[in-house]
C-alpha cells in the first residue's frame, strides 16, 4: 500500500470504498485489524475461533459498505467495526454449550492428547481464562462487553457509537461495570488480593 | 460540577478534558472522601485490567495483519466464485476473482458433495462450523465453503446448480447415489408415493427405491421424503426395518428422520432420509419387506398412521425386496407369528405370540416370544408384573415353568405406557429326562405385590386365569446335534457387552438373554489366576465360563476372553511394577492362553490378545510402548491359541485412540501400520478396536479444527468413534487384509455416575441419559450397516454396580434407559394389528400438485417475507409478522385459480413453497411461520437472498404475468446477494416486485425471547425498496399499520387482477 492511502482518514476511505475502490478496504482492514481481533480474541480465547469472525467482521464491511454512515468524524467506522466484532463475538460465546473447565481439558488425558509446553501451566491458564469469561457472562450483556471494549482500548467516544448509547451514560455505566467486574473477580481469583 | 464516582472513574480514564481533569485535582487535594473513593475505584480498575489481561491475545496467536488480509481476499474470492455459480451469471465483483476456471470450479463441486455426504452424518457438530476455520492452504476451500455453506438453507439445490453450472447445464436430477437431493420443497417425480400422515402432524409423502432386486451383500438403498404439515414440538425417532420372507426382523435403523430433529423442521420443507440397508451374504431368496414408523423419541410411544383419513396402524409398508442369491434357502423355524387378543383384568393382554417349533426335543427348550401390550385403562395399582409360561401335562401338573417380570416402571423412561406392545422372549428349557408326549402350554400375568394371578377378562368363565397358546410334542433327546460346534462367525455383525466376571453371573446371563445379545466380553486377569509361578487358580473362571456357556444348550452365548495383566514374576526385572506389563519372554504369555484356550474349549469362541498396548500403562512403564515387541507376543499367542485349539477366534488387542505423545503413548493408527509392518497380519483373525466416544455422537466425523474451544474432547480425530473405526478399517484394506473384520471390543458413552468421580471422566457430564441410549443404538446400527464389523462389545454392563467407584461405573447400562432401549430395540417395531399397504398409485390428498407442462393460468406470484426478529416489533398488532401473517392469508384467499408461492427470510431464506394452486396447504404454511431468532439477538435481513429466491421459483413459469410481493423492515444486512443485482435479474425476466416496508415511524417496542425488551428506529431502507420497485415495474408501499398493510395488499391484488 503507498503511503498516501494510509495517510487518508478514515471518513475518506470509507468514501472511496463506498465508490467500489478495494484498495481503500485493504487500507481499513490493515488499520483495525489488530484491535478487531483483540476484540473478538478477548471473547473467544482462541485463534481460529477470533481469526474467522474477525474475517465475517469484514467480510460484512467488504459486502456493504454503504451501511456506514459517514459522517465528519472518523469515529464511525471504527464503531460500527467494534460493534459488529463484539456482537458476532458474543453470538459465538453464547452458543457455546459449555464453559471450559480445567477437568475437561484434563479429560484430554485420557486418552492422552496433544499438550503443548508445560501441561500444568496450559491447564492453569485455561482455567485463568474460563473464570473470567464465567464473570463476563454472569454479567449483563451491555456491561460485559463495556468492558470487553474498554479493555481492548476504544475511548468513551467510540464506546458510545459501539455500544449504541448515550454519550453521556458511558462513563457511569462503565464505573459500575467495573464495579461489579472486581467484586466478581475477587471472589472468583481469591489469591490474588 | 459534583464529584462523584463516575467523574472520577472518567478521570481515572484519561476521559477528562484538561479543565475538568484540573478541577477534579484540586478538589481531590482537599476532600479525603474523594481521595477514598478514588481509591476504591483504582482498586477496582486494576483488578478489572488484571482480570481482563487474561483474555488478551498473546502475541505469538496474532496473526499479522497483512497475512490475515490475504487470507480474507482468498475467502472471498471463493464466496464469489460460488455466489455467481449460484446465479449462474458472470461476476460483476468489485473484487478480483483469482480463479475462474471451470476445473477449480468441479473441484468446488467435489468438495461440496463430499461435505453433503458428511453433512448428513454431522448434524450436531455442524452448528459449530461456522466459527471452525484454520484459514490455510487446502482446508481453506474446505472451511470456507463450509461456512458458506452453513448460511444456505437449500444446499442440495445449490449443489445441483453448481454441477450444472460446472458440467452440465441440462442436467436437472439428483445423481443416482442419492446424495444430491436437497431439502428445498421438491420431491422427485420418480418416487413411490405413500402419504401416510402421522399423528397430524407428519407426513411420509413417498420414496425412492434405487434397486429392488439385489444382491445379497449389496446394500438397499432407499430414500424417504418426509414433511412436517406444522411446526413440530417433539423429537420423533424413524424406525426402518427389514423383514425377511417368514416375518422377523432382520434389521432395523432407527433416529431422527433424516438426521435432523423433527422439532427443527420447517413445515412444508420436504426432509430426505437416506438409508442403505445391508442385507447380509446367505439370505434364503424370497421377498422382504421394508416397514416404516414415527415413535416419540422421549416416550417411545409410536404416532398411529392414517392414509387417505384411514388408520392403518402405527407402521407402514413401503416396499418388498427380491432377493435372488440362488442359493437354497433356509428352512423357516419360527412359526408365523399369531395375533390374538387375551386381556387380563383390563391390565394388559397379550396381543400375540409366536413359537419356534412345537416338536421339542428333552433337554432342549421351549422358544416362545409373547406380545404383551399394555391396557389403556391399566390402573395404577397395578404397576409391577410377573408373566409365566407353563408347560403342563394332561392331569395339570406343571412340568415347567418360567417367570419374567414384564417392564417395570423405569425412572428415566417412564411407565409401560398405556397401549404399548413389548416383545418378551421366553426360554423354557426342559430337563434332559423331560417326559415324552404332549403338554399345553399356557400363560398367564400376576402381580408382583399380591402375588395374585389376574383373572383373564371379560371373561364368563370366572376362575380362569391362564390362558393356553398352544400343544407342544415332547420327543427323545437327539444326542448328537446338541454338541455340534458353535457358530461363531467372526465377520459377521453381533451385539455384545462386557460383564463384570465378578458379578452376579446369573443375573447377567438372564440380562444378556432379555437383551438378546449374543456375545459377552470378560477380562482375564493373568496374575490373578497365576500369582505365583505354577499356582493357578481356576475355580471361579470355571465356574463363570461354566454358567455362561453351558446355561442352555441351544441358546448361545459367545465368550471373548481379554487377557492381560502379566504378573509381576514374569516381568521384567526393570520395568514399572505400578503399571500393567507384558511378561519378559512373550512365550510365557503363549503358554498362558494357551492353557486357557485348551480348558475352555467349546465354551470360550474368541481371546483378545492384550488391551491398549499402544500405551505406557499397559506395557510396563513409559518409553516402552513398542509395536514390534507386541507383535512378537500376539504371533506366539496365536501359534500356541490355534495348536490346542484351531476354532478359536484370535483377536489383537484393542488400541486406545490417542495422539499422546511418547513416552506415554504411540498413535494407534501408526501403532496398527507398525504392526502389520512386524508381521503381524498372518497372527490374528479380527482386529480389536477400543473406541471410546467420549461426548460425541458416533456419526460425528471430525475433519479438522477444533469444534468448540470449550471442549477437551473434539479437536482431534481419536475423541471420534467413527474416524477411529475408519481409519483401522483403511489400514486393513491398505494391507490387502479388509477379509478381517473390525471388532469393537470395548465402545460406548459415560454418563457421570457420581460426582466424585476421576477429574478425567467428567466429561462424562455432558453426556445425559438419553445420549447414551440414542449414541449407543446409533453406533450398533452403524456397525451393522458397515459390514466389516464383527460383533460390538459395549462396554459395559453392570460395573455400575459391581464397582460404583470406578471410571468403567460411568458405562455401566444396568438400570438405564440405554438398557431398556436395547432391550426394546425390535419389541416396539413388531406390529401387533392389521396394516394396509397404501395404493401406490394413490395420489396423496395433501402433496402438492404435481408441476404440468401446460398452464392455463397466466399469473404466478411470490410472497416473500421478513422474518427476522425485528418482525416481532409490536407497532403493528399484534406485532409486525402477525400482521403481515393475517394480511397475506387474506390476500392468497383472494387469489383463487393463481398459482401463489412462498419465501421467507431472516438472514437467509428460511423456507419456499413454489407457487401452488393448493392455497389450503399455502394457507397452512402461511400460518406456521415463526419468526427467526439468532441466538439472542436480532438475525440478519438477506433480502437480496429472499428475492432471489422468489425469482428463481418463476423464471421457469410460464406464466404471462409474474410478480413478487416483498415485504420487509429492515435494510439488507446479511446474505452475499445484493437486492438491486437481483432486481436486474427480476426485470430481465420480466417478473414485477411490489416492494413493502412494514414499519412505524419512531421506535417501536421489540421483545426478545429471553424476555428483554429494546426500542427500535425503523431500519428500512426506503431507497432500496422503491429502486427495486421502479427497476421492475413495480411499486413501492409503506405500511404503518395493519390497516395499511391490508390496504396495501388490496391495492395490488386490484392491480395485478387488472392486468
Amino acid at each position: 500500500l503507498d503511503a498516501e492511502q494510509t495517510a487518508l482518514s478514515n471518513v475518506e476511505l470509507v468514501r472511496q470504498l463506498q465508490a467500489g475502490d478495494e484498495a481503500s478496504f485493504e487500507a481499513l482492514f490493515l488499520r483495525h485489524y489488530e484491535r478487531v481481533y483483540g476484540i473478538v480474541f478477548r471473547l473467544l480465547g482462541n485463534k481460529a475461533d477470533a481469526e474467522d469472525i474477525t474475517q465475517q467482521v469484514f467480510l460484512k464491511l467488504c459486502y456493504s459498505p454503504e451501511r456506514i454512515q459517514v459522517q465528519q468524524e472518523g469515529t464511525n467506522i471504527a464503531g460500527w467495526l467494534y460493534r459488529v466484532a463484539v456482537n458476532e463475538g458474543y453470538n459465538v460465546l453464547r452458543s457455546q454449550r459449555r464453559r471450559a473447565n480445567w477437568h475437561e481439558k484434563l479429560a484430554r488425558l485420557w486418552p492422552f492428547s496433544q499438550l503443548s509446553g508445560d501441561p500444568a501451566r496450559l491447564i492453569e491458564s485455561q482455567d485463568s481464562q474460563a473464570r473470567v469469561r464465567q464473570i463476563l457472562a454472569e454479567m449483563k450483556p451491555r456491561e460485559a462487553k463495556l468492558l470487553l471494549l474498554r479493555h481492548s482500548g476504544l475511548s468513551y467516544k467510540e464506546l458510545a457509537v459501539a455500544l449504541e448509547i448515550a454519550p453521556g451514560s458511558v462513563g457511569s455505566l462503565l464505573t459500575q461495570a467495573k464495579r461489579i467486574f472486581a467484586r466478581k473477580y475477587q471472589s472468583a481469583f481469591p489469591d490474588k488480593e | 460540577m459534583s464529584l462523584d464516582e463516575t467523574k472520577l472513574n472518567a478521570y481515572l480514564d484519561g476521559e477528562l478534558p484538561t479543565q475538568e481533569r484540573e478541577w477534579v485535582e484540586q478538589h481531590l487535594a482537599s476532600s479525603p472522601q474523594a481521595q477514598a473513593l478514588l481509591a476504591r475505584l483504582r482498586q477496582e480498575a486494576r483488578q478489572t485490567d488484571q482480570g481482563l489481561d487474561i483474555l488478551s491475545p498473546p502475541a505469538e496467536l496474532h496473526s499479522a495483519p497483512v497475512t490475515a488480509l490475504k487470507q480474507l481476499q482468498a475467502r472471498l474470492n471463493l464466496d464469489h466464485q460460488a455466489s455467481s455459480a449460484l446465479r449462474g451469471t458472470p461476476s460483476e465483483n468489485k473484487l478480483p476473482l483469482a480463479w475462474e476456471s471451470p476445473t477449480l470450479l468441479s473441484e468446488i463441486t467435489n468438495v461440496l458433495r463430499s461435505f453433503q455426504i458428511r453433512r448428513r452424518q454431522t448434524m450436531k457438530l455442524l452448528t459449530f462450523k461456522h466459527r471452525l476455520a484454520l484459514m490455510t492452504g487446502l482446508s481453506l476451500v474446505v472451511m470456507a465453503m463450509a461456512a458458506f455453506l452453513i448460511l444456505q438453507p437449500n444446499i442440495g439445490k445449490l449443489i445441483t446448480r453448481l454441477a450444472q453450472s460446472a458440467s452440465r447445464p441440462e442436467t436437472t436430477t439428483a445423481t443416482p447415489s442419492g446424495v444430491v437431493v436437497g431439502n428445498d420443497g421438491q420431491v422427485p417425480e420418480d418416487i413411490t408415493p405413500v402419504s401416510a400422515i402421522f399423528d397430524g402432524k407428519i407426513e411420509l409423502i413417498g420414496y425412492k427405491l434405487l434397486n429392488e432386486t439385489i444382491t445379497p451383500g449389496n446394500p438397499v438403498r432407499l430414500t424417504l421424503y418426509w414433511r412436517g404439515l406444522q411446526p413440530i414440538e417433539e423429537d420423533y425417532t424413524a424406525f426402518v426395518q427389514l423383514f425377511d420372507p417368514e416375518g422377523e426382523i432382520l434389521m432395523g435403523f432407527d433416529g431422527p428422520p433424516g438426521q435432523a430433529p423433527t422439532s427443527e423442521w420447517q413445515p412444508y420443507t420436504v426432509i430426505d432420509d437416506h438409508h442403505d440397508l445391508v442385507m447380509v451374504e446367505g439370505l434364503p431368496s424370497g421377498n422382504y419387506s421394508i416397514r416404516t414408523g414415527l415413535y416419540k423419541s422421549t416416550t417411545h410411544e409410536r404416532l398411529s398412521i392414517r392414509v387417505s383419513e384411514m388408520p392403518v396402524g402405527d407402521s407402514i409398508q413401503l416396499a418388498q425386496i427380491e432377493v435372488n442369491d440362488g442359493a437354497v434357502g433356509m428352512p423357516a423355524e419360527a412359526q408365523q407369528m399369531i395375533t390374538t387378543t387375551i386381556v387380563f383384568d383390563d391390565a394388559v393382554e397379550i396381543a400375540g405370540y409366536q413359537l419356534f417349533t412345537n416338536t421339542i426335543s428333552a433337554g432342549d427348550a421351549v422358544r416362545l416370544k409373547l406380545y404383551w401390550r399394555r391396557r389403556p385403562a391399566a390402573s395404577a395399582a397395578y404397576n409391577s408384573f410377573t408373566s409365566f409360561i407353563q408347560l403342563v401335562d394332561s392331569q395339570g401338573t406343571v412340568l415347567a415353568e418360567k417367570l419374567t417380570p414384564l417392564p417395570m416402571p423405569q425412572a428415566n423412561l417412564g411407565a409401560w405406557l398405556s397401549g404399548q406392545t413389548v416383545e418378551i422372549p421366553y426360554i423354557l428349557p426342559l430337563y434332559e429326562k423331560f417326559p415324552t408326549g404332549e403338554f399345553d402350554l399356557l400363560a398367564g400375568v400376576s402381580t408382583v405385590a399380591q402375588n395374585l394371578h389376574l383373572p383373564i377378562y371379560p371373561d364368563i368363565h370366572q376362575a380362569q386365569n391362564i390362558t393356553f397358546l398352544s400343544r407342544i410334542k415332547v420327543t427323545d433327546q437327539i444326542s448328537p446335534a446338541s454338541s455340534a460346534p458353535r457358530k461363531a462367525a467372526n465377520s459377521h455383525f453381533a451385539y455384545g457387552i462386557q460383564a463384570d466376571p465378578k458379578g452376579d453371573t446369573a443375573a447377567n446371563i438372564e440380562h444378556l438373554v432379555t437383551l438378546r445379545f449374543d456375545w459377552v466380553k470378560l477380562e482375564m486377569s493373568w496374575k490373578e489366576i497365576e500369582p505365583r509361578r505354577g499356582e493357578y487358580d481356576w475355580a471361579q473362571w470355571d465356574e463363570v465360563i461354566g454358567a455362561y456357556a453351558d446355561r442352555v444348550s441351544d441358546v448361545d452365548i459367545n465368550i471373548l476372553l481379554t487377557i492381560s495383566e502379566a504378573p509381576d514374576w514374569v516381568r521384567p526385572a526393570d520395568d514399572d511394577k505400578t503399571v500393567a506389563g507384558f511378561p519378559a519372554d512373550p512365550a510365557q504369555y503363549a503358554g498362558f492362553v494357551a492353557q486357557v484356550a485348551g480348558r475352555y474349549k467349546g465354551q470360550v469362541q474368541a481371546i483378545e490378545i492384550w488391551q491398549e498396548q499402544n500405551v505406557f500403562y499397559e506395557v510396563g512403564g513409559q518409553g516402552r510402548v513398542d509395536p514390534a515387541a507386541y507383535t512378537e507376543l500376539l504371533k506366539q499367542a496365536y501359534i500356541a491359541i490355534k495348536a490346542v485349539n484351531p476354532e478359536m477366534i484370535v483377536v489383537s488387542g484393542g488400541l486406545v485412540p490417542t495422539s499422546a505423545p511418547p513416552p506415554f503413548a504411540m498413535d494407534d493408527v501408526d501403532y496398527l501400520r507398525q504392526m502389520y509392518a512386524s508381521g503381524a497380519q498372518d497372527y490374528f483373525d479380527a482386529l480389536g478396536a477400543h473406541l471410546p466416544g467420549f461426548a460425541n455422537p458416533p456419526d460425528a466425523l471430525y475433519e479438522g479444527g477444533d469444534y468448540d474451544p470449550t471442549r477437551g474432547y473434539d479437536d482431534q480425530r481419536s475423541f471420534f468413534f467413527r474416524n477411529t473405526a475408519e481409519a483401522y478399517r483403511q489400514v486393513l484394506i491398505e494391507n490387502d487384509d479388509e477379509a478381517k473384520a473390525v471388532w469393537p471390543t470395548q465402545f460406548g458413552w459415560p454418563v457421570l455416575r457420581n460426582a466424585e468421580a476421576d477429574p478425567p471422566f467428567t466429561f462424562a457430564e455432558e453426556n445425559s441419559a438419553r445420549d447414551q441410549m440414542e449414541y449407543t443404538v446409533r453406533a450398533y446400527q452403524m456397525g451393522q450397516a458397515w459390514g466389516w464389523v464383527g460383533p460390538m462389545f459395549l462396554s459395559n454392563l453392570d460395573y455400575n454396580i459391581t464397582a460404583p467407584d470406578t471410571q468403567l461405573a460411568h458405562f455401566g447400562i444396568l438400570d438405564t434407559p440405554t438398557y431398556a432401549m436395547l432391550a426394546n430395540r425390535s419389541a416396539g417395531l413388531r406390529q401387533t394389528g392389521q396394516t394396509t399397504q397404501p395404493s401406490r398409485d394413490q395420489q396423496s390428498p395433501s402433496a402438492p400438485p404435481a408441476p404440468t407442462g401446460i398452464t392455463e393460468e397466466n399469473t404466478g406470484i411470490v410472497v416473500v417475507l421478513d422474518i427476522s426478529g425485528s418482525m416481532a416489533a409490536e407497532d403493528f398488532e399484534p406485532n409486525r409478522l402477525g400482521a403481515a401473517k393475517t394480511v397475506i392469508q387474506e390476500f392468497i384467499a383472494g387469489r383463487q385459480g393463481r398459482r401463489v408461492g412462498l419465501v421467507t427470510f431472516a438472514s437467509q431464506v428460511v423456507g419456499q413453497i413454489q407457487p401452488t394452486l393448493d392455497h389450503t396447504m399455502l394457507n397452512g404454511a402461511v400460518q406456521a411461520i415463526q419468526l427467526s431468532w439468532n441466538i439472542g439477538v436480532d438475525s440478519g435481513t438477506a433480502i437480496g437472498l429472499g428475492l432471489d429466491e422468489a425469482i428463481r421459483m418463476l423464471q421457469d413459469s410460464t406464466a404471462q404475468n409474474k410478480i413478487i410481493i416483498l415485504l420487509t423492515d429492515g435494510a439488507n444486512n446479511s446474505g452475499n446477494i445484493e437486492p438491486l443485482a437481483a432486481a436486474q435479474t427480476a426485470k430481465v425476466q420480466g417478473i414485477r416486485v411490489y416492494t413493502i416496508g412494514a414499519a412505524k415511524q419512531g421506535p417501536a417496542r421489540l421483545p426478545f425471547p429471553d424476555g428483554r425488551v429494546e426500542y427500535r428506529d425503523s431500519e428500512i431502507d426506503e431507497e432500496m425498496l422503491k429502486e427495486i420497485a421502479n427497476l421492475t415495474g413495480g411499486l413501492y408501499f409503506r405500511a404503518e399499520d395493519t390497516a395499511g398493510l391490508q390496504e396495501i395488499y388490496k391495492r395490488i391484488g386490484e392491480l395485478e387482477d387488472s392486468q
